[in-house]
């Protein structure tokens, strides 16, 4: 999942990052409203961890100018507030979920899966596409319940495809989804975990539209 | 006792009190003049009967004597008694020969005579010829004397029931105002603080809401405030906290370079954490009222000095002129530290990097005057903020209230806090009167 947190705290910052990378997230950093601005009109982000208290201003006005903006990403807010007024108002700005500081990194990862899950419409942490099962929770790929293992980045990879499955996402997206938002990156990169994927799933596992950039195909029609 | 019922006792006890006196002066002053109206009628009576009896011959007195006692015998005994005699004594004629004494000797002029359970009075008057008596029963006089009391004090006593259930309905009537707004503070619930409104107060009740609706405003304004301030502080101190929990968390998952990182940050955090803290105590120190004594004066030069020799941070930027030094006495050094710590944190926090800072002081003169220059592009927007109580501007370390403390103790210490930006310099000015 493509992640953009904003966060003024360095400390917290670098304890989310790190912590979420780990879970094979990529995570991209802001720390200010306007850096977050600036990042969510360039890229395209799975979910949002937005602090309330922002230097350049109030998190919960960002969220309204998002969703003005028609910008449907889930957001969690954190929050040091533990009254019942400021989550009410994060929550009927547009907020989908919230949590109170100091909090546990292992509630957090949880919201963020539950925040996708109902974001895609899904029940459980497991996407079924055809014979392919994906857990979010493990990490792990089965088809027909044999475990397929991938590398990091064909994992980032596969878990946005899923979780856009109508969506053509262009070779930019899928590497903010890789590299977050550098620029320094090899530009035959892409297409080599792309083969590698094609190589471990099926060749029409990932179908390429011409001029625009890549889709999910049919898992049965690759299953070799 | 309810002030209503309080107010009512009250006037009419002093109502009925100047009532009671002047009745008892009115009674006495009566039975005195009945008194002597009855007397004189007795006297007039006994000289006009002596008159009459002037006119009639000495011999032919025994003539009107069966007159007389035929009168008698008529058998009234109500009224005047009158008892005609010889000097010898033998009565001549009476009206009342049964329960008169007749035998009673009795001198010229009033005098009282009993006569079994008959009190009477009498006068007598004591001619050449004769004796004539004329007496009043004392009982009918005073049967007389009640029945005009009657008369008199009846109607005023029937008058004084209605004023006083009046003066109670009027009271009530008064005091209504009182009672409204009795009610209204009554109704009003243990955390409700809006202005009391009561349109039929009367003048001398609406300084009285005046002030206490400028309480409630003063008590809503400072929860307001304590809300603030509580919330705040709890978001500064959850804030290093959290970093603290998440980063051990994330150093219990780890291991190499990552936790090392981690642990390096819980020590950062903590001492942000540590830094909140000391100021949170400092400003409730300063904010408690808790007066220091100034043990003895003491020198800003050697204080100074001695900051900037304990503190970590990059003195070489740093420029100090100190002028007109006079040891002081005025602040505890203890505060004066505290104000240049602060002021000097944010003159190193806040300034662009590598740009002097410069603190001027004196302690001569009036004032104790400390000012702390650096290079800070603070806008006019944000000027005004700069001392409120965790206010940050930017990505820096801090919990915002280094200004306020300082601001603070400028004011526990009856000085000011000037702030100004002029062409990128920031100034900060403290000042208390020596």
């Amino acid at each position: 999942m493509f992640i953009l947190l904003v966060e003024d705290d360095e400390v917290i910052a670098d304890a989310i990052s790190t912590f979420l990378s780990n879970k094979g997230m990529v995570v991209e950093h802001a720390t200010s409203i306007d850096a977050a601005t600036r990042l969510i009109q360039s890229s395209r982000f799975d979910l949002c961890i937005l602090d309330v208290n922002l230097p350049d201003g109030n998190g919960i006005s960002w969220i309204t100018w998002l969703r003005s903006k028609n910008y449907s990403l889930p957001v969690l807010i954190l929050t040091a507030s533990d009254s019942i007024n400021d989550k009410v108002t994060g929550l009927k700005n547009g907020a989908d979920d919230y949590l109170v500081k100091p909090f546990d990194l292992r509630e957090l990862l949880a919201r963020l899966f539950s925040l996708k899950r109902r974001a895609s419409d899904r029940l459980t942490n497991v996407i079924t596409h055809g014979i392919l099962k994906y857990d979010l929770d493990l990490q792990q790929v089965f088809i027909n319940d044999v475990l397929i293992s991938l590398s990091r980045n064909e994992d980032l990879l596969l878990q946005s495809f899923l979780n856009n499955p109508q969506l053509i996402l262009t070779e930019s997206q899928l590497k903010d989804v890789l590299y977050g938002t550098c620029d320094d990156v090899a530009s035959n990169a892409l297409n080599v975990h792309l083969f590698n994927l094609r190589k471990k799933l099926g060749s029409k596992v990932i179908e390429t539209i011409r001029g625009f950039g890549f889709r999910l195909g049919k898992i049965e029609a690759t299953k070799e | 006792m309810s002030l209503r019922l309080r107010l009512t006792v009250l006037v009419a006890s002093v109502f009925l009190g100047f009532w009671l006196i002047a009745s008892i002066w009115m009674m006495a002053g009566l039975s005195h003049k009945l008194e002597v109206t009855f007397d004189k009628r007795l006297r007039s009576t006994a000289i006009m009967l002596n008159n009459l009896l002037a006119h009639v011959p000495q011999n032919s007195l025994g003539d009107a004597f069966p007159a007389i006692i035929e009168a008698n015998e008529i058998g009234s005994d109500k009224g005047l008694t009158c008892q005609i005699s010889s000097l010898h004594g033998s009565i001549i004629a009476s009206n009342n020969s049964t329960s008169f004494p007749s035998e009673a000797k009795l001198a010229q002029g009033f005098s009282y005579l009993s006569s079994g359970h008959l009190k009477w009075r009498t006068f007598t008057l004591i001619s050449k010829q004769h004796k004539i008596t004329i007496a009043d029963k004392v009982a009918e006089r005073e049967s007389l004397y009640h029945n005009l009391l009657k008369s008199i004090l009846i109607p005023p006593a029937l008058a004084i029931f209605v004023t006083l259930a009046l003066l109670w309905f009027a009271i009530g009537r008064g005091i209504s105002p009182i009672q409204l707004l009795a009610l209204a503070i009554e109704k009003r619930g243990s955390n409700d603080l809006d202005p009391i409104q009561l349109h039929t107060a009367s003048k001398e009740l609406q300084p009285l809401i005046a002030s206490q609706n400028a309480l409630m405003a003063r008590l809503a304004e400072g929860i307001t405030r304590e809300k603030q301030f509580t919330s705040n502080a709890a978001h500064e101190l959850r804030t290093p906290l959290t970093g603290i929990m998440s980063q051990i968390q994330l150093a219990e998952m780890t291991d190499g370079e990552i936790q090392q990182k981690a642990l390096r940050q819980v020590k950062r955090s903590a001492n942000r954490l540590n830094a909140i803290l000391d100021n949170l105590l400092v400003l409730a120190r300063v904010d408690a009222n808790i007066s220091l004594q100034v043990e003895q004066p003491w020198s800003l030069k050697l204080l100074i000095t001695n900051l900037l020799q304990e503190t970590n941070q990059d003195i070489t930027r740093i420029a100090v002129t100190i002028k007109d030094e006079q040891l002081v006495s005025c602040i505890p050094s203890l505060m004066i530290a505290i104000v240049c710590r602060n002021l000097l944190d944010n003159a190193l926090k806040y300034s662009i990097p590598n740009t002097p800072v410069i603190i001027e002081a004196h302690s001569a003169g009036d004032f104790l005057t400390l000012e702390f220059r650096n290079n800070a592009d603070v806008s006019p927007i944000d000027l005004p903020k700069v001392t409120t109580r965790f206010w940050r501007k930017g990505l820096v370390d801090g919990a915002g209230l280094g200004l306020s403390i300082v601001d603070t103790i400028a004011e526990k210490y009856k000085g000011a806090l000037t702030v100004n930006n002029d062409e990128q310099i920031f100034v900060v000015q403290f000042s208390v009167p020596v």
